[in-house]
């Protein structure tokens, strides 16, 4: 029984870190500009294949540290250029900015699934930093996940400073709140919200990093999962809401895995949280937890 | 709702309004289009020929019909569906079922099933209603992964068959020709209804419903009653389209009826037409099945050192097309095609 609750707890908080990274990433690109990213996922997806190809690369070896630096590096500006090319020019139409960016996940899907290793399920276990684990109350607990955990809450703490103290972080509030207003005051929101998509697409790479070489690649299909899953925590905190990713990721987090350990059949309904809570949270209160047009 | 005499106007001026149809570019264009088509199967007398290359004239009948279904959700009632995969899934299985383990003769199991997709239209359109755009798409995107799941691995999944599904099916006709037909009496009559739907007043509605729903609700329209409507509608539609491509498959599995590609394909087809074209969905269907069948049919170049395979990299090449399309060419590229063939016309004519 015990170990269940261990099994509950820890890997509610484990996917609570990962969501928190992703979500928060989503919902600051929806806050600052209106724009729902669907290729966000695929960042997720694509940062680990990046890391997988690089690894197999013979000039990394021995600098397996560099491919960290380097995927990180790529996949900002991949975000970078998203917003560039993709988002920028189609900002009047929701529409059009949903299918352009879903058509992008879905490029991205194909690219990794042409590529050799687009069928297999694959492991980045080079990139583990911390090997083993502990036995706590008869679970074991990774440490590798210790160590996402932790540097999950750091970064989102970081991330918190960055957008209250630094003068970027202002701008990008100042944009949330009152795009033409922040115009006004000299700030560029075009090139604010370009930071916005590069940062939401780092964090993104960041939890890519921090989780999967713990787990495995199973294969490009994978981004969806995380997109929807992401959807689903962002709607319960509120869109917008940087407080409400991090709540709302733990939340969902500990729902998935209470299903999964304790309800007969968890892990088939484990599915199906993320689409009720989104059923849900829009039916009783649309605005979620924090909702609110501003980033809070 | 419906006023008899103006009904009755209508049906009595049907040649006349027809006449004048046929005369107009783009009416006689059509009917020339549908003329090769009709024309096709007698074209070739080789029997390996028509079998491959009609058969994929099928293909692109049966995803115009489902393209078009779409595009009356989407373009049309501004329902953007990104799980349309769901209503063409659950109709194949459905058909598929009730030929192989009931034993229903072909056409009930098709209008059952194409019901069954209308009640799932009305199941999903309930409580997906109080989204709106972004949140409606990524609702139904979730509504078509998970039972996509559900069919592939959950503890279901042996219950409905599998990852192996329903096979042996037994074709729409006993030969591709009789299909062939039978698909495109199908098509043409989908794309009357739905057209004639777009451009009645219904239509209209669902028109004003997409381009601002609190006017048209403060308007007194009843934006519930017709976007569900508008979900049972397409639903229908898809459902159709879903069954007969069990059919002409001859087997139904998860990833093949599920699968988020056939959403995709969706989107894609109707977008490359023009949103709320309707037709342009057909337009879209033919030229991404047909381009599918030459990117496969191109297979591996060998370009020096490089291999590359074109079969592989379809669905890539196919993604970047739609990429290109949205952001160079939102409203599809069936009008501007038509006008720059109108302008040829005339130029040939010399007016």
């Amino acid at each position: 029984m015990i170990v269940d609750i261990m099994n509950m707890l820890f890997n509610g908080t484990l996917t609570g870190a990962i969501y928190a990274l992703i979500a928060m990433g989503y919902s600051l690109v929806y806050g600052v500009g209106g724009i729902m990213n669907l290729s966000h996922g695929a960042y997720f997806m694509l940062t680990g294949y990046l890391l997988l190809w690089m690894l197999q690369t013979p000039f990394f070896i021995g600098l397996e540290w560099l491919t960290v630096v380097f995927a990180l590096i790529i996949i900002t500006v991949i975000g970078g250029l998203t917003f560039l090319l993709l988002i920028k020019p189609l900002q009047d139409s929701h529409i059009a900015v949903i299918i352009a960016t879903f058509g992008l996940a879905f490029l991205f899907e194909q690219i990794v699934l042409i590529s050799p290793s687009g069928t297999e399920v694959w492991s980045i276990g080079q990139l583990r930093l911390f090997q083993g684990y502990t036995m706590v109350f008869g679970y074991p607990i990774i440490h590798q996940y210790v160590f996402l955990i932790v540097m999950s809450i750091v970064i989102v703490l970081l991330f918190a400073l960055f957008i209250n103290k630094s003068k970027l972080g202002k701008s990008i509030r100042a944009v949330s709140q009152d795009r033409e207003a922040a115009g006004l005051m000299g700030i560029n929101a075009n090139r604010i919200l370009l930071y916005t998509v590069m940062i939401s697409a780092l964090l993104a790479g960041l939890a890519a990093f921090l989780y999967l070489p713990g787990a495995s690649l199973d294969g490009p299909a994978m981004g969806w999962g995380y997109l929807l899953n992401s959807f689903a925590v962002v709607i319960l905190g509120g869109m917008g809401s940087l407080i409400g990713s991090v709540v709302g990721a733990f939340i969902v987090g500990y729902v998935i895995s209470f299903t999964n350990v304790f309800v007969p059949y968890g892990p088939s309904w484990a599915h199906l949280v993320p689409i009720i809570i989104i059923v849900v949270i829009l039916l009783i209160r649309p605005q979620g937890l924090f909702g609110k047009k501003e980033l809070r | 709702m419906l006023n008899l005499k103006i009904v009755k106007e209508k049906v009595n001026d049907f040649p006349g309004y027809l006449k004048s149809w046929v005369k107009t570019f783009t009416g006689s264009l059509t009917i020339f289009c549908l003329l090769i088509l009709f024309v096709m199967p007698f074209l070739s007398a080789n029997q390996s020929f028509t079998h491959v290359f009609l058969r994929q004239f099928s293909l692109a009948m049966i995803f115009a019909i489902f393209a078009a279904s779409w595009d009356l959700l989407t373009g049309i009632s501004g329902q953007i569906s990104f799980g349309h995969a769901i209503f063409f899934g659950i109709s194949g299985y459905i058909c598929a079922y009730l030929i192989k383990y009931q034993s229903f003769p072909i056409w009930l199991s098709i209008i059952i099933s194409a019901v069954v997709a209308v009640i799932f239209g009305l199941a999903i359109g309930f409580p997906l209603l109080r989204l709106k755009g972004p949140y409606l798409a990524l609702g139904t995107l979730a509504m078509s992964l998970i039972l996509l799941k559900l069919f592939l691995m959950g503890s279901l999944s042996d219950w409905l068959f599998g990852s192996e599904g329903i096979s042996a099916l037994p074709g729409l006709a006993a030969t591709p020709v009789i299909e062939y037909f039978i698909l495109f009496i199908f098509m043409i009559l989908t794309f009357v209804i739905l057209i004639q739907i777009s451009k009645s007043k219904f239509g209209t509605i669902l028109k004003s419903i997409r381009d601002d729903e609190v006017g048209s609700d403060a308007s007194g329209i009843n934006t519930t009653k017709y976007k569900i409507y508008a979900f049972m509608l397409s639903s229908f539609f898809a459902g159709l389209a879903g069954g007969f491509y069990a059919l002409y498959i001859g087997a139904v599995n998860p990833t093949g009826n599920f699968g988020t590609v056939l959403s995709f394909f969706a989107i894609l087809m109707a977008s490359l037409g023009g949103l709320a074209t309707i037709s342009g969905a057909a337009l879209g269907a033919f030229f991404f099945i047909f381009l599918e069948y030459a990117l496969i049919e191109i297979g591996v170049v060998e370009i020096g050192n490089l291999a590359i395979d074109f079969g592989l990299y379809k669905f890539a090449i196919f993604a970047v097309i739609l990429i290109v399309i949205i952001r160079f060419a939102e409203h599809g590229i069936l009008k501007p095609l038509l006008e720059r063939l109108k302008d040829l016309w005339d130029l040939l004519l010399g007016r």
